[in-house]
């Protein structure tokens, strides 16, 4: 099997992520049959296996590609919105699996709204690390409640983010940074990562250039801005 | 959207802009006050304490809260934004809000500010409700979501109730039993949930006590026009009170549907049983139901009244009789909502089908086949 040709999967950018798609999900999580994602995995391999690493927005799947091989006993997940781009992600897994027999088969993608349905498809605390790489910056201010990180999503992210999970965040827009950070720094369940401590992730590293969209901001030379967090327990006390 | 709200010593129904507060020797009218001419209010609750009552209208967007029984205003908030639920907290200190762009907000009703936003999901939200320890805020919306959020730190969502196919309308404590969640659905079940675990313990499908085909065919034809594929009859109204220690009475109007389902849900520990002890024939679906004490409430707008049933338990019997029907709006010449309006309003909570992924695959597949 051939790798896709991208020219064939290209789509407008934006979706918009608050109307109604028509998208096809379980209304639990163990309602979803996982073996049609991780066939190998699932059906050969371990049969309780959930997904632990999630590419939000994963446009292309450079990341899934690149972290496969890193963490072969993960299984990492994309979540795209997109029609064309989440089959030009799936055809592309299609075809290293089927070049690599016994590689790849840690990875999938999945076409969905994130900001809909999380729930749907992860159980609380499930995930051990979830991917923001440069999510839409969507810049006009009437436009800001379609940003993949507000207050309220936070919450979501929170509730299938386990515990000392993490959350890598990196966008070209330095805006869209501060918007990011902020919402984070804010939000009761999450702490920023600081530099120091980040020196140690092999994770790190990649996120410059693994993806479509981090490579087109090198090409033009555009700023990298990278935040990283941690899920923390929740410190309210009522007594 | 809820009509009627009853206590222990009235009946309070709404039509369009108007109450009238019947406490069974008297009607008192109370005009809600608006500059819009297609006003109406959208949904009635009574604070259990007995003190207050409350109404939210659709487009001026007032939330307006009376002292009881001398119907004063007590605060009149204006809403940022259109909502479809309001409850009073355990207390009756607060309101929470459940508004149509997915927040809830809360109230504190001896003050006049502008109330906080606790949480927010990114759907229409149909219904809020706290927990009687304050511990939980649980709600509801248009994806099938029945969240509980941690009370007063809303940011951690403690869990989620997930099974329901369709839209979540209603919420109800079990009211024998309040460790428990009752909600009803589009998908026509109404479901028994722990909420502290999010499991799901019972469920019942109104349909296999309707057993008709050709209304759900007929039901699904008309929305199918619509772009909406629907393939269960939606419960619209729902009630609960309590029979005993270990029993709930539930009333429960399905769309379309002449008959008002009557259940006894019974527990003993985590062993739930249920049994249908009446269909109630009615002309035509009605505008809203309520329960009380061994009372039941059916009130039809575009007629007028509200029919109040006695159930009746006698040993193991349960009986529901006719014991008056009460006239409302006597000299009213508003009209009810239509049939019409119903179909409209209930089409919202719908999400229709367009499929763009079948097309591209299509597509797709000519062009792998000219390679
Ligand atoms: C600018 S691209 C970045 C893609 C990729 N992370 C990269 O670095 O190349 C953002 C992607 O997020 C997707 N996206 C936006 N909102 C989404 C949502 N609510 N759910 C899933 N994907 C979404 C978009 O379709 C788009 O492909």
């Amino acid at each position: 099997m051939e790798l896709p040709q991208k020219k064939y999967y290209r789509q407008r950018a934006h979706s918009n992520p608050i109307a109604d798609h028509c998208f096809e999900y379980p209304s639990r999580p163990d309602d979803y049959n996982w073996s049609t994602l991780f066939p190998k995995t699932i059906e050969q391999e371990q049969k309780n296996k959930q997904v632990e690493f999630l590419d939000v927005g994963c446009g292309y799947g450079g990341l899934l590609v690149t972290l496969s091989p890193l963490f072969p006993n993960n299984l990492m997940l994309g979540l795209e919105i997109r029609v064309k781009v989440s089959d030009y992600v799936n055809d592309r897994i299609q075809a290293l699996r089927s070049q690599h027999p016994d590689q790849f088969q840690n990875i999938a993608v999945l076409r969905t709204n994130a900001m809909k349905y999380l729930p749907n498809f992860f159980h609380k605390g499930q995930l051990k690390k979830m991917f923001f790489l440069y999510p839409d910056p969507h810049f006009k201010k009437a436009k800001h409640k379609w940003r993949i990180i507000n207050k309220w999503l936070l919450s979501e992210y929170a509730y299938v983010l386990a515990e000392e999970g993490i959350i890598y965040t990196i966008t070209d827009v330095k805006d869209l940074h501060e918007w990011m950070v902020e919402h984070f720094v804010e939000h009761p369940l999450f702490e920023r990562i600081s530099d120091e401590e980040l020196k140690s992730d092999i994770i790190v590293d990649k996120l410059y250039e693994s993806t479509e969209e981090g490579q087109k901001v090198t090409r033009n030379n555009g700023d990298k801005y990278l935040a990283v967090f941690k899920r923390i327990p929740d410190g309210y006390n009522p007594y | 959207m809820t009509s009627i709200a009853v206590n222990k010593n009235i009946i309070a129904i709404t039509r369009g802009l108007r109450i009238d507060c019947y406490d069974y020797s008297n009607h008192k009218i109370i005009d809600v006050e608006s500059r819009d001419a297609n006003d109406s209010i959208s949904d009635i609750v009574i604070a259990s304490n007995c003190e207050y009552l409350a109404i939210i209208t659709s487009m001026s967007k007032q939330l307006i809260i009376y002292n009881w029984p001398t119907f004063k205003t007590k605060r009149k908030y204006v809403l940022p934004r259109s909502a479809s639920k309001i409850r009073f907290s355990p207390q009756s200190d607060h309101i929470f809000v459940a508004d149509k762009t997915g927040d809830v907000l809360m109230y504190d009703i001896s003050k006049e500010d502008d109330g906080i936003k606790l949480l927010g999901h990114l759907s229409l939200l149909l219904n809020v409700l706290q927990t009687s320890d304050r511990k939980f805020i649980i709600s509801s919306d248009r994806d099938e979501k029945i969240r509980v959020s941690c009370y007063p730190n809303t940011y951690n969502i403690h869990t989620y109730c997930l099974g329901h196919t369709e839209f979540v309308n209603h919420l109800e404590f079990l009211p024998h039993n309040n460790k428990y969640l009752t909600s009803t659905s589009g998908d026509g079940t109404v479901r028994c949930w722990d909420y502290v675990t999010g499991k799901m313990h019972y469920s019942i499908d109104t349909f296999l006590d309707i057993n008709d085909e050709t209304l759900k065919d007929d039901f699904a034809k008309v929305m199918i026009d619509e772009g909406i594929e629907v393939n269960s009859l939606p419960i619209v109204h729902y009630a609960v009170t309590k029979k005993d220690e270990s029993c709930s009475i539930l009333a429960i109007a399905v769309y379309n549907f002449n008959k008002i389902l009557v259940y006894s849900l019974n527990s003993d520990d985590e062993c739930f049983r249920h049994r249908l002890l009446q269909k109630i024939d009615v002309e035509q679906l009605p505008s809203s139901l309520a329960l009380h004490g061994s009372s039941l409430f059916v009130y039809f707008d575009v007629k007028g009244t509200v029919l109040i049933y006695t159930i009746k338990y006698e040993n193991t019997n349960i009986s529901i009789e006719l014991e008056k029907t009460v006239q409302i709006f006597v000299n009213d010449q508003s009209n009810g909502v239509s049939d019409m309006e119903n179909k409209q309003s209930i089409k919202l909570l719908y999400k229709r089908k367009f499929d763009n992924v079948q097309e591209y695959q299509e597509r797709k597949k000519q062009r792998l086949g000219k390679v």
